[in-house]
């Protein structure tokens, strides 16, 4: 195939949306359908998010034309899950871009830190004062 | 357990039941909002998740969380319905022109119709005054048919009116008023007009000065009366009769900045919706049909993208040109490995493949994660 497979530069993704980072962070390290992405996101930040049925598989749809997310042909949990439900996993792609989001954040965060705009780190690694 | 408790659980249970299917019924419905293509794809996992959304929601927070949930997804689902069809708007190209390019061309008229308006605010005002001169024959005695009569006196007001706006009236009048302008200059500011089936002449002049301006007509009219009857003072003599005099004007003649302002927009806006009509589909006819050539995608018969390049901007047609060529280079694509070849970036990249995918005018397929965008066999060059 040739360049056609090439791969593209992560950083032609960046910034993600919140909503499509959420997604990427839910499917890092398991597939999930789209309630399942809901619930996981809820879970992550203990209800401080919530995703709604539009912003999701709005953020679905083009997360898929983008080729961060694909769907996937197995179901992980057959005997719990309805049959119908269709379950995404990440792509290479939008792995890649995950983490260059992930480290553009830290770099920012540093940058604000450093500023005085965001709590130090303690050694532990958690934020000094927590 | 008490039977009574069982049969409040259970009503219970129905009414909760009830209440689901009403919400999730509602919901259904509203995904209406949504373009097709995207309901399609997701309507009914949607519908699915806001079932167990609600359901969660009662059975944690009773009708109040039901509530919440609701609120949440409606106003979740109005935002993003409305941004699913700009984008399939977008996408299908139902508008002529590049909206930021409308966007610029309607803002480049506003303010040209706005520098009119202030350029006319700015122009010193010009007041006009008018009289009226009544022109008449002295009767001969011999009577006249009553058709010639009539015929001839119009003739007479139209050949008085071309000397009341002469130049041996002009130096007339400015001898007499004193005044310091040429006679080019005083008969470019008088005007001289026989009313339409009437003997009447009105005799015009503009002025900055409004008092000036009337003084200046009623003497002209005064002139114009007294060559007059100094010309031939025959039995059938022509006459020219002050008949109205001219009075201060109140307001000024010109400038009219709103007219002008909104002349100016209107013109303006016209002129851009007739470029807009046009001009892309001239381009585009020129541009399309040598990328089709050069892709050999000009072989495919029915619905072939010629069709589709013929609503887009010139800047847009040469865009899919380019990408079009790219996927006769090298057949199959990536949206991102379409923008490595390209100029296009990865959103236009994806736009304009997405749309001629949507269109038939691509083949589209998954391999290796990849989603490849490619031309139809029969297009693929040889």
């Amino acid at each position: 195939m040739g360049d056609a497979a090439r791969a593209p530069d992560p950083d032609w993704y960046l910034p993600l949306t919140p909503a499509v980072l959420d997604i990427v962070v839910a499917l890092g390290d398991e597939e999930l359908h789209g309630y399942g992405i809901m619930r996981e996101v809820r879970r992550r930040t203990d209800g401080q998010r919530r995703l709604a049925p539009g912003t999701l598989y709005r953020s679905l749809r083009q997360m898929q034309e983008k080729g961060l997310v694909e769907e996937s042909e197995e179901r992980p949990d057959a005997g719990l899950d309805d049959e119908r439900r269709r379950y995404y996993r990440l792509t290479e792609l939008g792995r890649r871009v995950a983490i260059a989001e992930v480290g553009r954040l830290e770099g920012m965060v540093r940058a604000a830190r450093s500023k005085g705009l965001a709590p130090r780190a303690s050694p532990s690694g958690a934020p000094a004062g927590t | 357990m008490a039977p009574h408790d069982a049969g409040q659980r259970d009503r219970r249970r129905r009414g909760t039941a009830l209440i689901l299917a009403a919400s999730a019924r509602l919901y259904g419905a509203s995904l209406a909002l949504y373009p097709k293509a995207f309901r399609r794809r997701y309507a009914e996992e949607m519908r699915r998740d806001f079932c167990e959304l609600s359901r969660e929601g009662l059975e944690e927070g009773g009708g109040g969380e039901l509530v919440r949930v609701w609120r949440a997804t409606l106003s979740d689902l109005a935002v993003t319905a409305l941004k699913e069809r700009s984008t399939m708007l977008a996408r299908n190209a139902y508008l002529p022109v590049d909206p930021r390019i409308a966007a610029t061309a309607v803002a480049a008229v506003v303010l040209v119709a706005l520098t009119v308006t202030v350029a006319s605010l700015v122009k010193t005002p010009q007041y006009e005054a008018s009289t009226t001169v009544l022109i008449g024959k002295q009767g001969s005695g011999q009577p006249a048919p009553l058709e010639m009569e009539v015929q001839e006196l119009q003739q007479l007001t139209m050949t008085l009116a071309e000397a009341a706006d002469s130049r041996p009236v002009a130096e007339d009048a400015i001898e007499r008023l004193g005044l310091s302008v040429t006679p080019d200059e005083f008969l470019e500011r008088l005007d001289a007009e026989p009313i339409e089936n009437t003997q009447f002449v009105e005799l015009s002049y503009t002025d900055p000065d409004p008092k000036r301006a009337r003084w200046v007509a009623n003497t002209v009219g005064d002139v114009l009366s007294r060559r007059v009857s100094e010309v031939g003072p025959s039995a059938d003599a022509v006459t020219a009769t002050l008949w109205e005099s001219a009075q201060v004007p109140e307001a000024p003649a010109s400038p009219n900045p709103l007219r002008d302002g909104l002349i100016t927009l209107v013109s303006g806006l016209l002129l851009c919706v007739g470029s807009a009509l046009a001009l892309p589909r001239i381009a585009a006819s020129g541009v399309e049909r040598s990328a089709f050539w050069a892709t050999g995608a000009a072989r495919r018969p029915v619905g072939g993208a010629r069709g589709v390049s013929a609503t887009l901007s010139t800047a847009e047609a040469a865009k899919e040109k380019e990408l079009l060529e790219a996927l006769g280079r090298r057949w199959a694509l990536t949206v991102a490995g379409a923008a490595l070849e390209t100029s296009l970036t990865v959103e236009e990249a994806e736009r304009m493949l997405s749309t001629l995918a949507a269109k038939g005018h691509l083949e589209v397929r998954v391999e290796h994660g990849w989603l490849l965008y490619s031309l139809w066999e029969g297009d693929a060059p040889i």
